[in-house]
């Protein structure tokens, strides 16, 4: 699941330095962003419309971020973590300024079968009452919050990626993610 | 709280349908044009309307203050010496619509809805003159001079034929619909309203807005309440406007001056909330820890971990199976300390002034005691978003202020301006050569610095601009953003116009700085 989801994390050696190569044309060419928009659309547009009311704003919202990244890309540097995490990173900035300025109801898609994972985190037993308290509990949550608990728990990215997409650093991650769990665990006791 | 919908279970459409939205040739012409839709403009239509503000491109404008006689640096714009007064005044109104937030409710219940500004309002059951199932409230909270342009207010008030200009603390619209149509409150029913504003002043009314003018409400109704009110554990988070003053202010954090003769330790303290915020802290090994040797500074060690116990802070350092841990102090050099000192001091007066008003406050809420039931609501919401324990009182740049309508609409915490205060604004007006015919904007909206409010000037030709040679006056025209820097009676030293974007942008700087 973790590998399907991260896939640029187990790419061979060759492959980084071909795409690596790819940014540098890119750099000079605006035009050959192609192969990296072609390897990149579906992950963009799937992590957009998790967190969107509808496909056509995903599509919107997915477009703004690739003219985004051909704007940023010269400044772009390889530091060792997946062209991807960068993408997302403006992706979700984008997103961010959705929200923020449209004061829209923020999307967040729960599936069942993402849930049992954040249980076992927060000690408790699943059933439908358990998962009617948690998702009211997660109302109560900061965007900031929910933005870590849907990365880490549905979908399953690694602690050194959403570092990288919300740039924070690991420890932060970690220490942010470890608090968001305390809390959810108080609220659903008081609940 | 977050304003959220939960799509519990959805269905995400095949790769296959959603690789149809796969169009790089759209990427790089948006890329080309550099004409990505904004914040401000995300729907096609508005975007339609900014492409077409656009088409008045070119160079070239010499702006002219009306009398004639100081002429002014001319800078490249969107406008063309062919541009004509309709084109200014082109009606892009598609762009001013203001953003608002939207909740449905059961109308036969208790509702307390809570806004993205943290704002509350508390609707009672059966509170409609209706016999919907579900209402829908349209919620929008107007707290800077770009919402009050967005939302065309004017701020003007005649009060029996007088002119005053309002400035204000905050402002909320809240709208109700059944079935489309706009209903009201029923009679006898109140609506209460904790409304976040961005001044801890006092000095405001409450007023509603009717077709022409404002209603005055009244004081009475309006409870100040700034958040240092707010006692123990329960504080939001997002509230929280200065850690480290709250941790100085409550004793959390004792930090010392740095002992020059002895080593520190730099350690991470993103663990501890309290701290966080503490330019140049470092630590020193308590003076009473015998087993501590001077060497253990020199060691790489593996982890160097801070931790707190009963008030005190220990470092644990560990490398390989070895194991130590001392008691350390928070210390500073001798520059940041004096810092430390003086924000302290500042602190600690600004906190005695928020205690002797908090007393006040108390007792005007025993007076008052009408919403009390209200602010219960208010806290037990509080209570659910509390996030720092250790943080008891909050000194914060914000307040709520809290009152009852028994009408929906808009209503304005606000006070009115001194008389003369559209005296220190003239219009400039826009002229690409001297005597050449200006362009009149039908509707010139002014921001003076430091006001939060909108003036609103029809164009008659007159010219308005700051007295105040250091005061920066912004000029915003109906389908164009003139931005004056650096104004006074007689030079113009930058002079800007911008197209809607991005002088609302610009204002958008403006009203952050």
């Amino acid at each position: 699941m973790i590998a399907s989801l991260n896939r640029t994390y187990s790419k061979t050696e060759n492959l980084v330095e071909q795409e690596a190569i790819e940014i540098d044309l890119a750099k000079k060419d605006p035009a050959k962003f192609a192969p990296l928009y072609e390897r990149y659309f579906l992950q963009i547009f799937k992590y957009v419309f998790k967190r969107v009311e509808s496909e056509d704003l995903a599509n919107d919202i997915c477009q703004q971020t690739f003219i985004n990244a051909l704007t940023k890309i010269k400044s772009y540097k390889h530091r060792g973590l997946p062209f991807s995490s960068w993408l997302y990173r403006i992706a979700q900035n984008e997103i961010n300024q959705f929200y923020r300025t449209q004061k829209r109801a923020r999307v967040v898609e729960i599936n069942d079968s993402d849930l049992p994972e954040l249980f076992e985190e927060i000690v408790v037993d699943v059933n439908e009452e358990r998962r009617m308290i948690l998702i009211r509990t997660m109302e109560q949550l900061t965007a900031d919050e929910i933005s870590l608990i849907e990365m880490k728990y549905f979908e399953k990215r690694s602690g050194q990626e959403i570092a990288e997409i919300l740039d924070l650093s690991l420890a932060n991650v970690k220490v942010k993610l470890h608090r968001t769990v305390k809390k959810i665990k108080q609220l659903i006791s008081e609940s | 709280m977050t304003h959220i919908k939960f799509e519990r279970n959805r269905k995400m459409p095949s790769d296959q349908e959603l690789l149809k939205h796969k169009n790089f040739d759209s990427v790089l012409k948006g890329y080309q044009a550099g004409s990505a839709p904004t914040k401000w403009f995300n729907s096609a239509k508005m975007w339609g309307g900014i492409v077409a503000t656009a088409c008045i491109a070119g160079v070239g404008i010499y702006l002219w203050v009306n009398s004639g006689s100081d002429e002014v640096k001319s800078q490249e714009t969107t406008l063309t010496e062919n541009t004509t007064t309709e084109e200014l005044n082109h009606d892009l109104s598609e762009i001013y619509q203001s953003t608002s937030e939207h909740f449905s409710i059961d109308p036969s219940k208790d509702t307390i809805l809570i806004t993205a500004n943290g704002s509350v309002i508390n609707i009672p059951a059966h509170g409609f003159d209706t016999e919907c199932k579900s209402v829908n409230i349209k919620v929008n909270e107007i707290d800077d001079p770009v919402k009050m342009f967005q939302s065309k207010i004017d701020m003007a008030y005649d009060s029996a034929g007088t002119k005053y200009h309002f400035e204000s603390a905050g402002m909320i619209e809240i709208r109700a619909f059944g079935n489309d149509e706009e209903i009201q409150l029923a009679k006898g029913k109140e609506v209460n309203i904790a409304l976040v504003t961005n001044t801890v002043e006092p000095s405001y009314n409450l007023y509603h807005k009717t077709e022409s003018n404002w209603d005055y409400l009244g004081d009475a109704n309006t409870i100040f309440q700034p958040e240092s009110v707010v006692e123990s554990n329960q504080l939001v988070a997002n509230d929280v406007q200065n850690d480290e003053v709250v941790a100085i202010k409550k004793g959390v954090v004792k930090v010392g001056k740095l002992n020059p003769s002895y080593p520190t330790f730099d350690v991470d303290v993103s663990r501890h909330e309290e701290l966080k915020s503490f330019q140049g802290l470092v630590f020193q090994v308590d003076p009473g820890e015998k087993d501590f040797q001077e060497d253990f500074y020199l060691v790489s060690w593996d982890h160097i971990l801070l931790d707190k116990k009963d008030g005190n802070y220990f470092i644990n350092l560990s490398r390989g199976g070895t194991k130590y841990t001392f008691k350390v102090k928070p210390v500073m050099n001798q520059k940041d300390y004096q810092n430390y000192v003086q924000k302290n001091k500042n602190s600690q007066t600004f906190y005695d002034q928020m205690s002797n008003r908090k007393k006040l406050y108390k007792q005007e809420f025993k007076q008052q005691n009408l919403i009390f039931d209200y602010d219960q609501s208010a806290q037990s919401y509080m209570v659910s978003n509390a996030v720092n324990e250790e943080v008891k009182y909050q000194i914060a740049s914000k307040s709520r202020r809290l009152f009852s309508v028994q009408s929906l609409g808009v209503i304005n915490c606000d006070h009115v301006l001194p008389e003369d205060i559209k005296k220190q604004v003239e219009l400039a007006q826009f002229q690409f050569k001297k005597g050449s015919q200006p362009l009149t904007p039908e509707l010139t909206y002014v921001i003076i610095p430091g006001i939060n409010s909108l003036f609103t000037f029809e164009g008659n030709g007159a010219k308005y601009y700051a007295k105040n040679g250091k005061t920066k006056v912004w000029v915003t025209t109906n389908g164009r953003i003139g931005i004056v820097k650096e104004v006074n009676s007689k030079n113009f030293e930058t002079v800007a116009l911008y197209d809607v974007k991005q002088g609302i942008a610009e204002i958008e700087k403006y009203v952050e700085n």
